[in-house]
């Protein structure tokens, strides 16, 4: 399902302490199949958000290839790609109300018809937010707002959820609540999940697969209950996890 | 209740604001009398002088704020490696000596300017007359349009990149997000920018003076300066009345939308740009290059006429006379507005701080009163006082330090205003505590903490003096035995007249207006970093 | 006047020694307190192109003082308007004890100011023109004209109506009668023409306008480089091209109605504490040295009949003046400015 073929990515990044430019490189090697629910952790700065980005197609690939749903994405702009993405904030347009902010995932030009306007009531009944459709996002909390931004993806029927940190704001039972819901959604809807977080506690285990990336490089990939095995203790150590 | 000690220094520079404010007005209004030159004209000329000031200021915003809009969008769409130096020209020449904006637009666009030039050299002959509302027009446009560039890209820069991935991923046309992102995030800075600039060509005196081409385009200002040289100092105190009224209507209106100025809004590092296609691409870099050869074409053109017309010969004493009594005159001056801007200032924050908002209100607006009262019935009001001494250069040059230093007063107000205030109230409780006031308050607090911020406020208010024609334009033709007070602007004025020695005049004037700016632009950065 | 002359007067002059000069300037107060304080000073009123580098200022300054015995403190201010509105507020307690640089146009408003006591200088002999008066003593004059390049034009206008109607789309520069000598000259001259009719006349005129300039400086610069066909100024200036580079190719268009003509005039001030040494300084005026000054700085017509240099005698003469009576000109000046404002702004 999400396949990245010897991807290596090269970047220059200006250091204004040195004022020099300093060449980062990353590479990776990924296979997810189709329905996994996948956490990806990491110290900051590893390239976390690096993998995401490339899979979502805002940046390229120096070399290798990505394919998602047996199909290369070279040359494919983001909103052409089986994939919708959400942050940590910033989801939502500020000025445009719950209903329109979902009904972009539809027509960017708002103009829908009765059968789409239905369907975005629907979509917002699964996330509970179907009382909320004439409000404006500056009039909800942290979590609805999330709700709205998940509701949107659902809306746009891609087969690959990715969330970059999507509820590190949310207050801890808050989160859980949500993780609960996207895996809810993610279930019904058979979507493939990929999720950075940076939190390592019990909600490793809500997911199928953890992936722990340093230095811009994968160096875990496996079940979530692995990282405590004494094997893995160098990793566990880098996340300065609590057996 | 406001301690009388606090009060003090606010009171005494709006005492003295008032005061020469009141002085020069009723000197006017006595002289007029004494003169028995009290014709008032009410007629078609009146209003046609109203209507075009108007018509002129109104176009003027409209075109640079359009362009404004276009170019800021272009900007945002590419990257290229002179951008940040390209947004620094553009956020400074809105500075810029009205002359010198004269000067560029002649070399450029004139009749035997480069424009013509090359198109002759194509073939073409091009007769456009740059005399009449066209020049006025592309004079304002050139000075004010870079300048809404720059605040309406910050703006757009700031759209955090989420949301651009996002569009991207909703597959969003460049309009789409235009009308759904990027719009409403504008909106916001469109009514108080085109208002600033709006009231800026609404009292435009130089460039009209120089580019009207005769009594068709006029504007208040310049039917001011008319009168106060026809003695019909009756008329000139109507016409300023009718161009108070208008500002103040202006300054009305622009004080209740203008809620949040938007300003240092620090551009996201992690930038994504939506997908541009060919076409797209190609139509972006063509409005870039018009935009950036409009922007640049007049400065540099001034930069290689002045080297190219340079000879040694043309470092003439009266060049050197204009440099020494500009930088006299502009120094003398910007201490004045500092001086003047810190004392209201200071009883400015504690008002706000004791939460006294009318007082507060009060101050400001006596603070800004120069902004409505053309400097010129100012000059004149005094110079019919001190006509004995007109020809002296030293009164001459007081004289001009004041007004200047007036002038230049609501500009650092609106620099310094906030940051006094913020240091004021974050201090206020340790400065109690360490029993910290009066003098050792400002030495240790505002002077150490806002000290980049003064150096641009003194740069800024000796940049306006040193630009100023207008109260020159009055003075310098009173002489004694043939010496008389010249400004480089004055000279220059002067020399338009063959613009070819002025070329070098003009240079004179731009390199020292751009040091001031690098001047303004390092402490503006180092401000930034230090916050 | 003539401000493009400055650069080859500025050449001629020693860097050193005008510096020195200048550089006491910038301390006015020790300046005027040390030097004017032993023999009589003299203070004239002109205008500010006078004392200029460019003008005859310096040189009938220092002619005069060599024989007086005494200082002459030239005070510029602006141009004749400024000179009449100065003495007028400053009334009873003004310094100046004469003026240098009203014309006719203005002596209805000095006239009526009272400002002036007659001068007493006989009628000279040798005038060249018939303009005499009692309380104005004339010292140059000259026409109004527009100025062509004769490579360009190869057939001139030879009458006003011919310009206005402008069948040949001439590019046209003159001034603002507001702030300028000539521009003002123009409205008299329009409307001894035309009359009533002169508001049409203005409007004619506007389409075929560059443009409408502050001073004749900027007007003639303009025309010089090219950007008019026709720039308003006197029918004397061609001598400037032809004295200083030998360039016969700047013509004066002589028209069959005649010519406005503007005749400078000096005047002792009513409260002069020196009448005598004023009386003496107007009488020097008169001298073929200051004549000469007069007519090769201003460029004008000396008002004595003196020996001129060739080219004074090369360009086209005018062959008839006009002008208005001082009452007249008082009477209507303003809403002729008005009427001319308006009728160029349609």
């Amino acid at each position: 399902m999400i396949t990245l073929n010897k991807v290596i990515y090269r970047y220059s990044m200006a250091d204004s302490e040195k004022s020099a430019n300093l060449e980062e490189v990353m590479h990776f090697n990924l296979e997810i199949a189709k329905g996994e629910r996948v956490v990806v952790v990491g110290p900051s700065g590893a390239g976390k958000s690096t993998l995401l980005n490339l899979i979502a197609g805002f940046i390229q690939p120096t070399s290798g290839e990505i394919i998602l749903n047996h199909q290369n994405m070279a040359n494919i702009p983001p909103g052409k790609r089986p994939v919708s993405m959400l942050f940590q904030e910033n989801n939502l347009f500020e000025h445009l109300t719950v209903a329109q902010n979902v009904a972009l995932g539809i027509k960017p030009s708002l103009k829908l018809s009765r059968e789409e306007k239905q369907e975005v009531i629907d979509i917002l009944s699964k996330v509970g937010l179907e009382k909320e459709v004439k409000r404006y996002p500056h009039q909800l909390s942290g979590g609805q707002k999330q709700r709205i931004a998940l509701a949107r993806s659902l809306i746009q029927h891609r087969p690959i959820l990715l969330l970059d940190e999507p509820f590190s704001a949310l207050d801890q039972a808050l989160r859980f609540e949500m993780l609960d819901l996207v895996n809810h959604i993610c279930e019904a809807f058979s979507l493939t999940l990929m999720m950075v977080s940076h939190y390592l506690d019990a909600s490793l285990q809500q997911f199928n697969r953890c992936i722990v990336i340093n230095d811009g490089t994968v160096i875990f990939n496996d079940e979530p209950a692995a990282l405590y095995q004494p094997a893995n203790q160098t990793v566990a150590e880098l996340l300065r996890l609590k057996g | 209740m406001v301690p009388i000690k606090t009060l003090l220094p606010g009171m005494f520079a709006a005492t003295t604001i008032l005061l020469i404010i009141g002085v020069a007005l009723s000197s006017l209004l006595i002289f007029a009398w004494h003169t028995g030159n009290i014709a008032i004209y009410f007629d078609a000329y009146l209003w046609h002088t109203l209507q075009i000031t108007c018509l002129q200021a109104a176009l003027s915003t409209l075109l640079s704020i359009l362009a404004a809009i276009v170019m800021a969008k272009v900007l945002t769409l590419v990257d290229f490696r002179a951008k940040s130096l390209l947004l620094k020209i553009m956020s400074l020449t809105f500075f810029l000596p009205s002359l010198i904006v004269v000067t560029g637009i002649i070399a450029i666009y004139g009749q035997h300017g480069w424009l013509a030039k090359i198109c002759h050299w194509f073939g073409l002959d091009l007769h456009i007359s740059i005399y009449g509302l066209q020049g006025i027009l592309l004079a304002h446009i050139f000075l004010n349009f870079p300048y809404a560039c720059q605040l309406f890209y910050h703006t757009l820069m700031a759209v955090p990149s989420e949301q651009k991935k996002l569009a991207s991923q909703l597959n969003f046309s460049h309009y789409i997000f235009f009308k759904i992102v990027e719009w409403p995030r504008l909106k916001r800075q469109l009514l108080p920018t085109a208002l600033l600039i709006f009231m800026l060509c609404f009292s435009s005196f130089a460039i009209v003076l120089a580019l009207g081409g005769g009594p068709k385009y006029t504007t208040i200002e310049v039917a001011i300066y008319q009168a106060i040289r026809d003695f019909e100092l009756l008329q000139a105190i109507v016409l300023a009345g009718l161009q108070l009224i208008c500002l103040f209507l202006l300054l009305v209106f622009s004080n209740k939308f203008n809620k949040n100025s938007g300003l240092n809004i620090s551009s996201v590092p992690d930038d994504y740009k939506l997908p541009l296609s060919i076409l797209g691409y190609v139509v972006t870099i063509f409005i870039l290059t018009i935009g950036v050869l409009f922007i640049l074409a007049p400065i540099v053109a001034i930069i290689v006429d002045g080297i190219y017309a340079f000879r040694w010969s043309l470092l003439t004493v009266p060049l050197g006379l204009a440099i020494l009594y500009s930088l006299i005159i502009a120094l003398g001056s910007a201490i004045v507005t500092l001086l003047l801007s810190l004392l209201l200032l200071w009883t400015n924050s504690r008002l706000l701080l004791k939460n006294c908002l009318r007082s507060s209100r009060n101050l400001m607006i006596v603070g800004n009163l120069v902004l409505m009262i053309p400097s010129m019935v100012l000059a004149s009001g005094f110079f019919l006082i001190f006509f004995p001494y007109a020809e002296d250069p030293l009164f001459v040059s007081l004289l001009m330090i004041i007004c200047n230093g007036l002038t230049a007063l609501p500009f650092i107000l609106r620099v310094l205003e906030i940051p006094m205030y913020d240091i004021t109230r974050q201090y206020s409780h340790l400065a109690q505590l360490l029993k910290i006031s009066g003098w050792r308050h400002f030495s240790i607090i505002e002077y150490r903490a806002l000290k980049p911020l003064l150096v641009i406020s003194f740069s800024f208010a000796f940049l306006l003096s040193l630009g100023d024609f207008g109260v020159i334009a009055l003075f310098g033709e009173q002489s004694i035995n043939g010496y008389s007070v010249t400004t480089l602007p004055y000279y220059l004025y002067e020399q338009i007249a063959h613009y070819q020695s002025g070329a070098v005049t003009a240079l004179t004037l731009l390199l020292l207006s751009i040091a001031l700016m690098i001047i303004i632009d390092r402490n503006r950065t180092h401000y930034d970093h230090t916050k | 006047m003539f401000f493009y002359r400055i650069h080859l007067i500025l050449s001629k002059l020693s860097i050193i020694s005008t510096f020195f000069r200048y550089s006491l300037f910038i301390f006015p107060l020790l300046f005027t307190s040390a030097v004017f304080g032993q023999q009589p000073t003299l203070t004239v009123y002109s205008y500010s192109s006078f004392m200029s580098e460019w003008g005859p200022g310096e040189e009938i300054k220092k002619g005069f003082e060599a024989e007086c015995d005494c200082q002459l403190k030239v005070v510029s201010t602006g141009d004749g308007v400024t000179i009449l509105n100065r003495l007028r507020l400053e009334g009873a307690k003004t310094k100046a004890d004469v003026i240098v640089g009203l014309d006719n146009n203005l002596l209805a408003q000095a006239l009526q100011a009272d400002i002036v006591v007659p001068h007493e200088i006989s009628k000279p002999e040798n005038l060249n023109i018939d303009w005499w008066d009692e309380n104005f003593m004339p010292y140059d004059y000259g026409y109004f004209a527009f100025i062509y390049n004769q490579e360009k034009i190869t057939t001139p206008p030879t009458s006003l109506h011919e310009l206005i109607d402008n069948r040949p789309n001439w590019k046209i520069i003159y001034q603002d009668p507001r702030t300028s000598t000539p521009g003002l000259g123009l409205l008299f001259w329009v409307q001894k023409v035309y009359g009533d009719d002169a508001p049409k006349a203005w409007q004619k005129l506007a389409e075929h306008t560059v443009t409408v300039t502050k001073g004749w400086s900027e007007a003639y610069s303009l025309f010089l480089k090219d950007e008019a066909d026709f720039v308003l100024s006197y029918s004397t200036s061609p001598v400037v091209h032809i004295l200083n580079d030998h360039d016969y190719r700047y013509a004066a268009a002589i028209f069959t109605e005649g010519h406005y003509r503007q005749v400078e005039v000096a005047a002792i001030v009513k409260q002069s504490q020196q009448k005598a040494l004023a009386a003496k300084f107007l009488r020097y005026l008169l001298t073929e040295r200051a004549q000469r000054e007069f007519a090769e700085k201003n460029v004008m017509y000396p008002i004595i009949h003196i020996p001129l240099s060739k080219p004074f005698y090369e360009i086209k003469p005018v062959t008839k003046a006009l002008e208005f009576e001082p009452q007249q000109i008082e009477q209507n000046q303003k809403a002729w400015i008005r009427a001319w404002q308006l009728a160029v702004s349609q």
